[in-house]
């Protein structure tokens, strides 16, 4: 019974040394680690909507609304410059060839895609994984409309080889876009 | 003297990659890319160096029935401290070492130090122990990376952080994307390890065959 | 006279390995996969013929490269790196660009036997080492060595390629049904299909595997294992058996890789067990796995278990007693 209480005693001790020195280390960091990560999705939302200088998060209930029940809508911004609209961007999921593929999207307000950013993938190596490359996200800035892949009598050149990862990012993109044009009331 | 021979001992002759073959995981993560394995190296070695020593420094007072709790409590805290200095100071290496920092906790390397050494050692001997280990780690997994980065990416020393694009050694067409695998890091490790015994029980051969004629012209 | 000098080596059982007669299987087997290679060659024009010359000749050369390298003896002319060229180069697409082949050829001798101790003590059928590097390795080369079979017209065009993509490739990009595929069943059977160099004509390959089976290098209990439970399995999931059957390389695998002596089982028992684990892997990984074909990848993982399977039914030696652990 003694070992048993001093055991606990020295490993509350080790433990709350530990945690102290813990939360010193924390508390030094964390404000670094969230202005990067801050500063980061910023970054990726100016790629999409290079126009905007500053961006709105949409309430979920208001961005349910918009998206009409659509599944994979995971959240939208409204991007903004000198106090007015200029777009909106919208994150979205939809499915590829070995999972889900997240890219964020950016419409402007005549309903040009402005861009598109694969935020995270698992398609295969070499093939559908290239859905993140420039040359096939770069394809998406001044569309308009619905896309396609040009096989199907499109705009956008698929990945050859990888047609489900280029159709899931392609109807992913058509579905943000929708989306943006509901947020903008177009 | 004998700290500089328990810092010596784990550079080459206890190797923990290529002697003892522990904390494989880590090494296969981290050698795809020199800077990598550099970071990944470094933060294993100050994980080691800080646990050994206060390991050392409390062994007198850890009951050997608890000892294993209160070693990994020690190092789960310097390992939190790389991981948020890591992600606040490094973030792209943050980003690609991603859930490999953290796991250095279950390292083996570090908690065999901390079991088979520091804890029946004196302190100077530790953190010796502790830092030729973590070096040791660290250059095996270079050793691995210097070969692995080429063939699996084409191009060698690429850094992002540092805003290095790398050294372009071979057309990136011919990059084998399965080298940057553990199978290629488990096959590189493979090459390496024959290499080196090759080489060894050359040597010791060669030894042993001048000794002989040594000994016959006695 | 000395029994030694008429050839004749006396060891202990188990006999596995037969140096004598080596170069002559390695031969016949080489003759039997002769009538695809020539389809292949025919439908996919003159990039087939280049893959195959260098398949072969790059992994003959790499093995005495290497081998003169390591100082030790040079097994060239036993037969089995030309046939392990040859059989990387079947498997690979048929106008891949040929420094694959070769780099494959290479992982296959190099990783895939010699580092093992040589012909009789790989673990893994090499060929097929070497090719699944190459296809993780250069995913989109090979993609696009994947052409149509055009047979004269392939000939023509000359060094012009047309992609095309394989029957399996469309079945998992969801562009054809899971039913009723018989429309292929004819540019399968004779192997104006795309798909890799030696895998699509399936007459051409039945008449190789005839040629082993009358020559007695190989048994059908594999094969016919592999091929059933393939199809039992396709049609348990409501697929076109037919189709699973003659497309991809199943056939090529389940006659002329599978049955290789040294990374499959020995006794009956343990050859069905090994044939029916290929089925489940290949069906598996073709309906639920990222790539469309798995002949290639579930050879490799069954050559994993063959040592184990081999240990099942093992004969008690004489005077041994059980432990029972």
């Amino acid at each position: 019974m003694r070992d048993f209480i001093r055991y606990g005693a020295i490993l509350t001790v080790i433990c709350v040394i530990s945690g102290v020195s813990l939360a010193f280390v924390y508390s030094k960091t964390s404000v670094i680690i969230e202005a990067r990560q801050a500063k980061e999705a910023m970054k990726a939302m100016a790629v999409v909507l290079p126009s905007a200088t500053d961006f709105e998060p949409i309430p979920a209930i208001e961005l349910s609304a918009a998206s009409g029940g659509a599944q994979g809508v995971v959240e939208a911004y409204l991007g903004k410059a000198a106090g007015s609209t200029v777009g909106a961007i919208v994150k979205v999921e939809s499915a590829g060839y070995g999972g889900m593929i997240t890219m964020l999207v950016g419409m402007d307000t005549q309903g040009v895609c402005q861009g598109m950013q694969v935020i995270s993938q698992s398609e295969t190596p070499g093939l559908g994984a290239n859905v993140k490359e420039e040359p096939f996200y770069g394809q998406f800035a001044g569309k308009k409309g619905v896309l396609s892949l040009v096989k199907e009598g499109g705009q956008i050149d698929g990945i050859s080889g990888a047609t489900i990862s280029s159709k899931g990012a392609v109807a992913g993109v058509n579905k943000a876009l929708n989306i943006a044009k509901a947020l903008l009331g177009m | 003297m004998s700290a500089f021979k328990e810092f010596k001992k784990g550079l080459w002759a206890e190797s923990p990659t290529f002697a003892m073959l522990i904390g494989m995981c880590p090494a296969m993560i981290s050698s795809t890319a020199v800077s990598n394995a550099v970071g990944m190296g470094l933060a294993a070695t100050f994980v080691l160096v800080f646990s050994n020593l206060f390991i050392s420094a409390l062994r007198n007072m850890i009951p050997d029935k608890i000892r294993i709790p209160c070693f990994i409590v020690v190092i789960a805290t310097f390992v939190t401290i790389v991981d948020l200095s890591m992600a606040a100071y490094l973030p792209d290496l943050h980003r690609i070492l991603g859930v490999f920092v953290p796991l250095i906790v279950v390292n083996c390397i570090i908690l065999a130090r901390a079991e088979a050494f520091a804890y029946k050692n004196g302190v100077v001997d530790s953190i010796a122990d502790g830092l030729g280990m973590g070096l040791g780690f660290t250059l095996a997994v270079i050793i691995l990376a210097i070969i692995r980065e080429p063939i699996a990416t084409g191009k060698i020393l690429y850094a992002k952080d540092f805003g290095f694009e790398g050294i372009k050694l071979i057309p990136a067409k011919f990059a084998a994307a399965l080298v940057d695998k553990p199978v290629g890091g488990f096959m590189t490790l493979g090459f390496v390890l024959a290499s080196i015994n090759g080489i060894t029980s050359r040597s010791k051969k060669a030894k042993q065959a001048s000794a002989a004629c040594a000994a016959k012209e006695v | 006279m000395d029994m030694s000098e008429k050839g004749l080596i006396i060891t202990a059982a188990p006999h596995l390995r037969d140096r004598v007669a080596t170069p002559r299987i390695m031969q016949v087997v080489f003759i039997a996969l002769m009538p695809a290679a020539l389809c292949g060659v025919y439908f996919f024009g003159p990039w087939a013929a280049i893959n195959l010359v260098v398949g072969v000749a790059s992994a003959v050369l790499w093995e005495y490269a290497i081998q003169k390298i390591w100082k030790f003896d040079i097994t060239i002319s036993d037969g089995s790196a030309a046939l392990t060229g040859l059989l990387v180069a079947l498997t690979l697409p048929p106008a891949v660009e040929p420094w694959v082949t070769a780099l494959a050829c290479l992982i296959a001798i190099g990783p895939g036997k010699i580092v093992f101790g040589g012909l009789g003590y790989n673990i893994f059928n090499p060929a097929l080492i070497g090719r699944t590097f190459a296809a993780l390795s250069w995913p989109s080369v090979l993609s696009a060595g994947y052409v149509a079979a055009d047979g004269i017209t392939a000939w023509k065009r000359g060094f012009d390629v047309v992609a095309s993509a394989t029957p399996l490739g469309l079945l998992k990009t969801g562009e054809i049904g899971a039913t009723s595929l018989s429309r292929f069943y004819g540019p399968l059977f004779f192997g104006n299909v795309g798909g890799s160099l030696g895998e699509t004509s399936a007459i051409a390959l039945l008449i190789g595997a005839l040629f082993l089976l009358f020559a007695g290098i190989i048994t059908l209990r594999i094969p016919l294992v592999y091929l059933l439970t393939t199809a039992g399995l396709a049609m348990l999931f409501n697929q076109d058996p037919i189709f699973h059957l003659l497309s991809g390389g199943l056939i090529l695998g389940a006659f002329f890789m599978a049955t290789d002596y040294v990374t499959s089982p020995i006794k009956p028992a343990g050859q069905i067990v090994y044939a029916v684990g290929l089925g489940i892997f290949t069906f598996m990984i073709r309906m639920f796995g990222s790539y469309p074909e798995g002949v290639a990848f579930s050879i490799l993982l069954m050559n994993c278990f063959v040592p184990l399977i081999e240990r099942f039914g093992a004969q008690k030696r004489f005077g041994e007693v059980r432990n029972r652990a």
